[in-house]
């Protein structure tokens, strides 16, 4: 199994009002990808609720449990997270 | 118009998308944020209107023009293009070398709710938040930590609302993926203005500089180096964020 590495991901959280750079591994967890894409919108700008999150991938809800790798996730590319 | 009537129109159609996408940054801030509430005339959707829409409206059918094909979609902006982009300028203050003001006093926000019917409902919660964070003296919270993506053709962030079937506004991602390269737009018709050009001369965004490994180290404070900006130079409230005690919970009594 060849290892994790960086992926800079174009990701948005919920009704922010930007589109952002973040950087997660090839190995994280969608659940994961959304904490690190939360990271930089709740609390900040977006209010933090106690809810579970829902990650998206080309306009379709994913796994949390599966990896970036098994999700098909590449470089650059769109994740959405939301609350649910 | 004589020679090549549809490269006329496919010019001018461009440049004033680019144009009125740049004006958004630098003249909307200035008049509906920056400028004080009693010095205010007009807002800068009415001086759009006014001054810009009518004229150019005249000029394309003195010379037999049409009205570009994303019309309606820049109408549209007008309602949120500049708020975003304010909001982003002040928000990623410390990458700008002035003293942004935030201009969301509360008399300020009435003004504003006045002016743009949707500025609450789109904007009222996240500005929230950030006063929150002001009055919780959690400053760490109101700055950022990494970077907007920027659009490849107006190299503005993606910030940029557009209307749903729903009725709901959001901030969407226009993709296009080229030569095996993967490339992100703030709206439907920057991707349509790259795609149409996509010969000429490309510049990467600063996003993709430091994805390229030219900014080092990869992060904010190494942003901030490679642009030169030092802490006596980079922005910070215009006003100390004094206008925030006012939205501060008065304490209740004893």
């Amino acid at each position: 199994m060849s290892e994790p590495h960086p992926l800079p991901i174009n990701a948005k959280f919920g009704d922010d009002f930007v589109i952002l750079l973040v950087v997660i591994t090839t190995a994280d967890t969608m659940a994961e990808v959304a904490q690190k894409v939360a990271h930089h919108s709740v609390g900040k700008r977006i209010r933090p609720q106690d809810r579970d999150m829902v990650e998206y991938y080309e306009g379709r809800a994913v796994a949390s449990d599966a990896t970036v790798t098994q999700v098909g996730i590449g470089p650059f590319q769109h994740v959405f997270v939301d609350y649910v | 118009m004589k020679h090549d009537p549809v490269r006329a129109q496919w010019i001018v159609d461009k440049m004033f998308w680019l144009s009125a996408r740049v004006f958004a940054i630098l003249t909307g801030p200035a008049m509906d944020y920056y400028t004080p509430l009693d010095h205010r005339k007009q807002s800068y959707k009415e001086f759009m209107e006014e001054w810009i829409i009518r004229q150019f409206i005249r000029t394309l059918q003195d010379y037999g023009l049409k009205k570009p094909w994303y019309w309606d979609e820049f109408i549209e902006g007008l309602d949120f293009w500049h708020h975003s982009l304010h909001l982003g300028v002040w928000f990623w203050r410390p990458t700008v070398w002035w003293k942004p003001q935030a201009g969301v006093s509360k008399p300020e926000r009435k003004w504003l709710s006045a002016k743009y019917p949707k500025w609450e409902e789109i904007y009222g919660p996240i500005w929230d938040q950030i006063i929150a964070n002001v009055n919780n003296g959690n400053m760490q919270a109101t700055l950022p930590e990494t970077t907007p993506w920027l659009c490849n053709t107006c190299y503005l962030p993606q910030c940029t609302h557009t209307s749903s079937p729903d009725g709901k506004y959001r901030v969407r991602d226009f993709v296009l993926t080229h030569n095996n390269y993967t490339y992100h737009f703030c709206s439907k018709v920057c991707r349509q203005i790259w795609w149409e050009d996509r010969d000429t001369l490309h510049l990467k965004t600063v996003g993709e500089r430091l994805l390229a490994g030219e900014i080092q180290p990869p992060d904010v404070p190494g942003l901030l180096k490679y642009m030169g900006l030092t802490p006596d130079v980079m922005g910070d409230d215009a006003y100390g964020y004094k206008w925030a005690e006012d939205y501060r919970q008065p304490l209740a009594a004893e």
